[in-house]
Order: C-alpha cells, then sequence, then structure tokens
C-alpha cells in the first residue's frame, strides 16, 4: 500500500492527531484528569435569552442552519439544541425548530423529544413545533421568516451552517424584537451575525460550546485533542516562518510530500 | 408595461415578497407559502424520477439486487412511526452520521487545515521590499493570533490575553471587510430586481 504522493504528511499528521484524540477521548471517559476547557463568553446569555422568553410568554426559535449531515457545524447544532430544548422544557417555553432537510428533521425532532423525556415532561413535547420547510435555501428562509414574523419568538438561536440567508434571519429577528444567539463557522457569514445579532459564537466557538454544554466526553476529548493540534499548527507556522526568512524551505516541502 | 402574463406574476410576487420589510401581510404569505409549496412539489418529482424510480428498475429490471440494502437501510427510517421499533430509525441516523463525519475528516484535513498552513510560511523580512514585509508580518501575526483566540484550553489573561486580544481584532477587520463586499453584492441583486420592475415590467427604462 502507498500513500498518494502529496497526501503523506496529511496522513502521518491526521493519524497522529487520531491516536491522540482516542487517548484524550479514553482518559475523560474514565474519568482521569484531562485539560480544564474554559467557558465560551456567548454561552452565559443561552440561558438569559430562554428565561426572557419563559417571561415574554412567547416561544424561542432554533435553527440548526442549512447544512447537511455532512457538515460538522450541523452536528455541533444538535448538541446546543439539546441543551437549549432542555432548558425550555424545564420552563415549558416553546420551541420551534425549523429544518432545511427532511433528514435532519426526524433528527432535531428526536433530539427535542429526548430533551423534554430527560426533565421529566414527556406530555409537554409538542411534535408540530419541530418544523421541515424546504429543502430550497431561499424557499426555507421564505417559510423561517414567516414563521418568525407570525410566531413572533423571544429568542432566536441561530446555529449551525449558514449562507445567504443569515442576515435575512437575523434582521427578521431583530425586526420582531428577539434577543439573538448565532454561531457558525461560515467564515462569510460571521460578520453579518455579529453586526445583527445579540451575541455571537464565532466559528470554532461553536464546536466548543457544544462540547462544553454536553460535558460528553467524546466531545471533550475531541476539543482538548483540536486545541493541541492548533498549538502544534502555530509552532509549524512559526517555524515555517522563521526559516523561510532565512531562506531555507525544508520545511515548507516537508509538509507538501 | 408588459403584456406577457408571466413577467407580471414575477413582478407580483416580487412585490408581495418585498412587501413583508413594511408589515406581516396576505400577498406575503401567498408568496411564501407558494414558494415553499411550489418547492416542495418539485422536490417530490425530482426524488421520484432521480432516485426511485432509478433504484426500482436497477433492482426489477436489471436484476442487481444489491441495490436493496441502501433501500432497506433507508427504509428503517420510517420504524420511528412504529411504536415498540422507533430505535431502528436510529441506526440509519447513526449510519449518515458516521458516513458525513468519515467523509469530511478525510476530505478537510489537508486542504483546509494542512495546505492553509503551509501558506503561511512566509519570509518576515524581504530585502528591497517594504511592503512584502509589512504584507507577510501581518499576515503570520494575523494567522497566529486568530488561532490562540481559538484555544479553549488556555486562560486568556496577561500575555495570552492580549494575543487573544490582538487576534479579536484582526477578526474584526476581516469580517468588517467581508461584511462591506457583501452589502454591496446585495445591493447588486436589488438593483437586478429593480431593473426587472422598472424595465421589464413598466418599460420605465432600458
Amino acid at each position: 500500500m502507498k500513500i498518494v504522493s502529496g497526501y503523506v504528511a496529511a496522513f502521518w499528521l491526521e493519524l497522529v492527531f487520531l491516536v491522540t484524540l482516542l487517548v484524550v477521548i479514553a482518559r475523560a471517559r474514565k474519568g482521569l484528569k484531562i485539560p480544564e476547557v474554559y467557558k465560551v463568553a456567548g454561552l452565559d446569555h443561552l440561558d438569559e435569552a430562554i428565561g426572557r422568553a419563559t417571561e415574554m410568554g412567547r416561544p424561542v426559535h432554533f435553527s440548526p442552519g442549512i447544512g447537511y449531515l455532512d457538515n460538522a457545524q450541523t452536528l455541533a447544532a444538535f448538541a446546543i439544541l439539546s441543551y437549549a430544548a432542555k432548558a425550555c422544557a424545564r420552563y415549558d417555553t416553546p420551541i420551534i425548530v425549523t429544518n432545511r432537510y427532511s433528514v435532519i428533521y426526524p433528527i432535531t425532532e428526536g433530539i427535542v423529544r429526548q430533551a423534554y423525556l430527560e426533565v421529566g415532561k414527556p406530555e409537554s413535547f409538542v411534535p408540530d413545533n419541530v418544523r421541515f420547510i424546504a429543502e430550497d435555501q431561499f424557499a426555507y428562509a421564505s417559510g423561517v421568516t414567516g414563521i418568525m414574523n407570525r410566531e413572533r419568538p423571544a429568542a432566536n438561536l441561530l446555529i449551525g451552517a449558514f449562507w445567504a440567508e443569515s442576515l435575512i434571519f437575523a434582521e427578521v429577528g431583530n425586526s420582531v424584537g428577539s434577543i439573538q444567539i448565532s454561531g457558525t463557522a461560515n467564515t462569510a457569514q460571521i460578520p453579518f451575525f455579529v453586526a445583527a445579532c445579540d451575541y455571537c459564537l464565532i466559528g470554532e466557538e461553536l464546536f466548543a460550546a457544544s462540547a462544553y454544554l454536553s460535558k460528553d466526553p467524546v466531545l471533550m476529548g475531541n476539543l482538548i485533542a483540536e486545541d493541541w493540534g492548533k498549538m502544534v499548527m502555530i509552532a509549524f507556522i512559526l517555524i515555517g516562518a522563521i526559516l523561510q526568512t532565512f531562506g531555507n524551505s525544508s520545511f515548507t516541502k516537508l509538509l507538501a510530500k | 408595461m408588459s403584456t406577457n402574463p408571466w413577467v407580471w406574476i414575477q413582478a407580483f410576487l416580487t412585490l408581495a415578497l418585498f412587501s413583508i420589510i413594511f408589515v406581516d401581510n396576505g400577498f406575503y404569505k401567498f408568496a411564501e407559502h407558494a414558494y415553499v409549496g411550489l418547492y416542495a412539489g418539485y422536490t417530490v418529482v425530482v426524488t421520484w424520477f432521480s432516485y426511485i424510480r432509478p433504484s426500482s428498475q436497477w433492482i426489477f429490471r436489471d436484476h442487481k439486487y444489491h441495490y436493496i440494502i441502501p433501500i432497506i437501510i433507508g427504509l428503517l427510517i420510517y420504524t420511528r412511526y412504529i411504536k415498540g421499533w422507533a430505535w431502528v430509525s436510529r441506526y440509519n441516523m447513526a449510519f449518515m452520521v458516521g458516513v458525513g463525519a468519515g467523509f469530511v475528516l478525510a476530505r478537510d484535513f489537508k486542504s483546509l487545515l494542512l495546505d492553509q498552513v503551509r501558506a503561511t510560511f512566509k519570509p518576515l523580512f524581504v530585502s528591497g521590499s517594504l511592503l512584502t514585509t509589512i504584507n507577510n508580518i501581518v499576515l503570520v501575526v494575523g494567522v497566529v493570533s486568530v488561532m490562540w483566540y481559538f484555544l479553549f484550553t488556555v486562560e486568556k489573561k496577561g500575555t495570552a490575553g492580549t494575543i487573544s486580544s490582538i487576534g479579536r481584532v484582526v477578526m474584526m477587520v476581516a469580517f468588517g471587510s467581508a461584511f462591506g463586499n457583501t452589502v454591496m453584492a446585495r445591493v447588486s441583486l436589488f438593483l437586478g430586481r429593480l431593473q426587472f420592475l422598472l424595465g421589464d415590467w413598466l418599460k420605465l427604462i432600458q
């Protein structure tokens, strides 16, 4: 077996990363000591937003974005949805979940149902509040906009992968007076969320938030291993830049192998 | 004014959708539901002709019986409607989430991480070109400080906090520039609609 040229360094680094990941996850599962993860700033406001909706007697709206299941942001959104749904269930605040994909719809429905079950209020779960809208991007955007205008959620949680509809959602949320918490790793859309939402989980904070909220050992281990990976990459960049300054490109070539 | 009924329908739907800017109203609701409904119908047709019909032909006409395996996995999703069997649908989801995650891992590690890191290996001093030197320093410092900002196991105090703050500023500058760029693109989309209304529909402009 031969590794394809151009993927040798990627293969070995990925292998080291995976081994590190498995070790950290195993330690987290066994309850052994793992590095502390610091809380992401925007997370404190998640409870505040749901509390506000409860006080106002208005629903919470959650969109897991328009990414498919192969998008890590969509998977991260599930953990945050679970947390938000549990908080809503605890306070008897309706949570409306709008889905773009028919495949994602039963997953989010399952998450919300499970959340109500876990807080001991399965009878309060309203299946009609988890909705499939349309698979076309702007048909979905149009449907969500209409729902937000009619049901006027007090809190608007836009967490996941968003594209051109991001500003449409954030603007409509703003116009109906929602407190808005957003989170996406799509760099082209973060500016809109930063400008139009009250709180924004920027890029990887989305994944950190999902790990922090779920306390799931797999996600925590992933986050810690990723952090170490980033530290290695920072070291690579500094070493590479310094070597390049002295005209040595051996490290660049090594990583291109 | 245009005499083409399709142009009138387009103009009506455009104005109906824009009307939400002022207040939620019946015209907007009609346009919204028509859009969502039309797309739902379109999806049914596409699903039938692109997935269900061809796969049944592969099995029954071409006798490729192995295609029945993914169909069975797909059908498992409907077990969620059978009391006592709903848990089976989780296997279907687990399979899809697993395949999705594995696909992303294999695809993105090189192109979205390693190649990007390698592209940041810039000389911090370029003889005879002050601008390139500054550009390279900004690039390296910017990338490192932004990556530092996203370290979640490091407490952002003291020097670590300062590097993180630099990363935040770098991101905000980038976001500001991206925001302006996209607003310009959206204005151009809006102008396109205005051109349609004033030109194709009302014939007020050429």
